[in-house]
């Protein structure tokens, strides 16, 4: 069972590589001779890569989210040959064949959007020893599953039309299982589950604002669920001026129509909706939403 | 096998040391199924033609004394996707071989284009293989000491979804216990670890 390789999915446009490396444990053991020995457990060193990407396009980030759900508990090659920026950090196709030995596992996947619809996140990475060959791969079976519900209640998003966040935050809740050796991932263990978190960051005036407050309270906690749209991105138009962002009075259509198309069944976070009111009368806010599987 | 370590690798202040771990599992017919192979090492490691599988796999303190009173350990092995719990509820593990190797080896100098690493970066046998360790050759160029760390029979396990945990005895175990060995019920004893340590009133129930 050949592992996919998500080379080309994850390092094309990315801005930056945040590496942490973990090096060959060791510890010491005394022998009769009253001399310490230094005793080095493991050959491999492991990396962690937080690949970051900067104002990238929905249809870059799309990309990114589907590599993600299909292989979020599954080990997948990174093939460095191709990418030169990772050729002399990850060496190990040089001492095992290609890119055979170079599996990586998913640790995390955060990404925001604000009004000029541009994503900007990271994606976590750890090195795996469960590398690519038969004598590794057969012992023991991984995929990864995601089957996001739907629902048809637009009751949310109506509300969206008005109360719009200026910024969605976007990433996922794993309950998948990792086997570990030392600090590099072996194999995982998909418990299925994975679900979508969104925060969304509010704005609003008074009027709007307590029409938020209400559907939370109607709504909220284990009270009901609604439909979220599936990327999270319901912005409206937004004026920018020297003095920043400001709603304009225009239906943000063209947005919610976008994110209508697959409409997520979710709910509020417990207690996560919070609130300020400022001294201009505005009421800044934000929750954490939840999708329910 | 003894427990003499070489000065191979002893005059050397920079080595490797890992462990392998053999399991037999009879099937109920009392025939021999099959040994699992294990070891903590990150690839397989190939001893006496045998392939070890690397997994996540610990053991704690082992002791032993003049006494002989407590030779027993106990073992963590991951249990993800329950591979390890399905072999064992297929198979009789009770009072099968256990057996803990411990190698401890000088790495092999590699040198990376200009480069020399003395004590080398990836210790992979063949390039075009699956990666492993061929402990074998190892022996022979004289820079390994293996002994059996721990010989003995595997006693009880449990395990959770995310670990398999066994505790292997020797044939030394209850060596000063006053009470000869016997098998109890799960009626008698809420759990092992209360007939381990109930000594008074074995052979008839614990009244007050």
């Amino acid at each position: 069972m050949a592992l996919t390789n998500l080379s080309s999915d994850l390092l094309n446009g990315h801005s930056h590589i945040q590496v942490e490396e973990f090096m060959k444990q060791g510890n010491a053991l005394q022998f009769n001779s009253g001399k310490n020995q230094r005793v080095v457990r493991n050959t491999l060193p492991s990396i962690e890569l937080t690949i970051s990407y900067k104002n990238i396009d929905k249809t870059k980030f799309d990309n990114l989210k589907s590599a993600y759900e299909i292989n979020h508990s599954n080990t997948f090659e990174l093939s460095n040959t191709s990418q030169e920026t990772l050729s002399e950090i990850d060496a190990r196709y040089k001492y095992i064949a290609g890119s055979n030995a170079s599996t990586y596992a998913f640790r995390e996947f955060k990404f925001s959007v604000r009004v000029d619809l541009k994503y900007t996140g990271t994606i976590k990475l750890i090195s795996s020893v469960f590398f690519d060959y038969p004598e590794y791969q057969d012992l023991f079976t991984q995929a990864s599953s995601y089957s996001p519900v739907t629902t048809a209640d637009t009751g949310f998003i109506t509300l969206m039309e008005t109360a719009t966040p200026y910024q969605v935050n976007y990433e996922y809740l794993s309950t998948s299982l990792f086997s570990n050796i030392g600090q590099s991932a072996r194999h995982i263990k998909d418990r299925g589950g994975l679900r979508k978190k969104w925060t969304l960051s509010w704005l609003l005036s008074e009027t709007v604002f307590l029409a938020l407050l209400k559907f939370y309270r109607m709504r909220g906690g284990i009270m009901s669920d609604f439909g979220m749209p599936d990327n999270g991105v319901i912005l409206t138009e937004y004026l920018k001026t020297e003095a920043g962002y400001f709603i304009t009075t225009e239906a943000g259509d063209k947005l919610i129509t976008e994110g209508a198309v697959a409409i997520t069944k979710a709910i509020f976070m417990k207690d996560s909706f919070k609130y300020d009111r400022n001294i201009n009368g505005l009421y800044s806010c934000r929750a954490d939403i939840v999708e329910v599987l | 096998m003894s427990k003499n370590l070489s000065n191979y690798v002893r005059s050397d202040d920079a080595f490797a040391i890992i462990h392998l771990f053999e399991f037999d599992m009879y099937d109920f017919e009392g025939n021999l199924d099959e040994v699992l192979r294990f070891t903590d090492h990150e690839m397989f490691v190939k001893y006496n033609t045998n392939d070890y599988t690397p997994l996540s796999i610990t053991f704690d303190r082992l002791n032993e004394d003049f006494s002989m009173s407590s030779d027993s350990v106990s073992l963590s092995i991951d249990n993800i996707n329950g591979e390890l719990t399905r072999e064992a509820l297929a198979s009789e593990w009770r009072n099968n071989k256990a057996r803990i190797i411990r190698f401890i080896y000088t790495p092999n100098a590699q040198s990376d284009g200009a480069d020399y690493y003395d004590y080398g970066i990836i210790h992979s046998e063949d390039i075009n293989n699956y990666p492993y360790i061929h402990m074998d050759d190892f022996i022979t160029a004289q820079t390994t000491d293996a002994y059996y760390l721990f010989n003995g029979v595997i006693d009880t396990f449990s395990a959770t979804e995310q670990a398999l945990t066994a505790t292997l005895t020797t044939p030394f175990v209850h060596w000063n216990k006053p009470y000869p060995s016997r098998t109890y019920n799960q009626n008698e004893f809420t759990s092992i670890v209360g007939a381990m340590s109930d000594m008074v009133y074995w052979g008839r129930q614990n009244i007050v």
